[in-house]
């Protein structure tokens, strides 16, 4: 569980949105370093060393692909490193490169840090006021991707134990598991689209008025912090519409103070930093008796 | 275990057209070109270079490019080249770009569906820096030949002209519209 979740759902949306927002209308190489590290400490904060340095090692493919793709398709900028098949490989290219896909991966693990905070009661918790059956639909497509692994876990176990993959050659091996792969998509999607069908069987959503009990209070330091966020959100935006990183054909003087640097910083670092106030309280408050 | 190997001479395969098909060139080397001296039993062609209509129309263009904008419209002021047989007139503009340090980025013949290569950017202005309908253009003795930039062959005595246009060429000098208008 963790402490940050514990914020009203609205304040987590906003905060998401802020951070996302912020990171691509500067397109700043300092920025999208912040929100990428930011993204993947509170990750690390989430899953802990073991499971979290996993996905860093396969994010960090990612960004090799996307890094090494971008400049060979565009040969804008002033200096050329060297020459491919006749076009340019540049410097700004290059830098362009590297922080479209930091910008990319971190969007990557705030996503997967929100999947697991924003669960499926807070989906409920902000939609229901809008459509209750938008609500519905969008908390059980949230459910998709954790019972599809889920569910592919089980398989693979079962599978395993009655010997599918007992084959010598890798490729057959992959095969094999690719069919079960595509298996378990198809029954998951079923389970998923058929469950709203059983509901409305079952007479639910049929009755106009409907009440609904909430848990979340938007309290007032829910309030505030929203309030500050948005405000940060507009000021920024304003800043950055007018003073976006150019890349091309030259990289934009930077001239934003390092104040700023650290206000972003501490903007990105936020719930890395309250996760660990939070378990520091957590263990002095353990009676040492 | 046969199919494993099959995978790996596949994969293996792919590797080495990858890199046969790689062509590495260091700045200076791809700078290095030959330019025939002119004698007089030579033939010869004419190139120049020019964005005047950026001039006209600096509001459109896109903010951080101005100063790279020449102040008199004259990226290449009309110099003469030793025309070689077969040359057509992405030859000549990418010699003489070559020569000069122009940087030019183009779109090969295969990328596109008319069969020619296609200029994108002389000079770190590209296509649609200008507003939506800008982009380079080409005149040879004074007309828009409706063919590709590397499917005009010249011949003795050509002049070649490469224009930036910032509306679909109605702002450059002897454009003709080639399709008619229809209604009013």
């Amino acid at each position: 569980m963790s402490a940050f979740s514990n914020f009203h759902p609205i304040l987590l949306l906003v905060y998401v949105t802020v951070v996302l927002v912020t990171m691509f209308s500067s397109f700043h190489p300092i920025i999208v370093a912040l929100a990428l590290i930011g993204g993947i400490l509170y990750f690390f904060m989430l899953h802990g060393m073991r499971t979290a340095s996993k996905d860093v090692v396969y994010y960090f493919f990612v960004f090799l692909l996307i890094a090494t793709t971008y400049p060979s398709y565009v040969h804008n900028g002033f200096t050329p490193l060297f020459f491919l098949n006749d076009h340019a490989v540049t410097l700004e290219a290059v830098t362009k490169g590297l922080v479209l896909a930091g910008a990319i991966v971190a969007t990557c693990f705030w996503t997967k840090s929100y999947f697991e905070i924003f669960t499926t009661n807070k989906v409920l918790a902000v939609l229901t006021r809008v459509s209750a059956n938008l609500g519905i639909l969008v908390s059980m497509l949230w459910r998709f991707i954790p019972l599809f692994k889920t569910k592919w876990h089980e398989k693979q176990m079962a599978q395993r134990g009655i010997g599918l993959y007992k084959v010598n050659s890798r490729v057959e091996k992959f095969r094999r598991a690719f069919a079960l792969w595509r298996q378990t998509l198809v029954q998951t999607a079923e389970f998923v689209f058929v469950k709203p069908d059983v509901m409305k069987a079952r007479g639910y959503g049929m009755t106009k008025a409907r009440t609904q009990y909430r848990v979340m209070r938007f309290t007032k330091r829910d309030g505030m912090l929203t309030i500050g966020l948005v405000l940060f959100l507009l000021y920024y935006i304003g800043y950055f519409s007018q003073h976006q990183t150019q890349y091309y054909p030259e990289i934009s003087e930077q001239t934003l103070g390092a104040g700023h640097y650290v206000i972003i910083g501490l903007l990105m670092f936020y719930p890395f930093i309250y996760e660990a106030k939070e378990s520091v309280k957590w263990r002095y408050l353990q009676s040492k008796i | 275990m046969k199919k494993d190997l099959l995978v790996v001479a596949f994969v293996l395969f792919i590797v080495g057209w990858l890199v046969t098909g790689t062509k590495i060139q260091s700045v200076e080397e791809y700078y290095l070109t030959h330019i025939d001296e002119i004698t007089e039993d030579s033939e010869t062609v004419t190139l120049e270079i020019r964005s005047d209509t950026v001039l006209d129309s600096m509001d459109k263009l896109k903010p951080g490019l101005e100063k790279y904008v020449e102040p008199d419209g004259e990226i290449l002021k009309k110099t003469e080249y030793v025309l070689r047989s077969g040359d057509t007139a992405f030859d000549l503009l990418d010699r003489a770009t070559r020569h000069h340090r122009i940087p030019m980025e183009y779109q090969g013949a295969d990328y596109n569906i008319y069969n020619s290569i296609y200029i994108q950017g002389i000079n770190y202005l590209y296509e649609f820096n200008c507003g939506p309908l800008s982009g380079w253009m080409y005149k040879v003795n004074g007309e828009f030949p409706s063919r590709g930039v590397s499917q005009y062959e010249l011949r003795d005595g050509d002049e070649v002209e490469f224009h930036y246009t910032c509306d679909l060429g109605r702002d450059l000098d002897g454009y003709i519209r080639q399709s008619k208008k229809v209604g009013n």
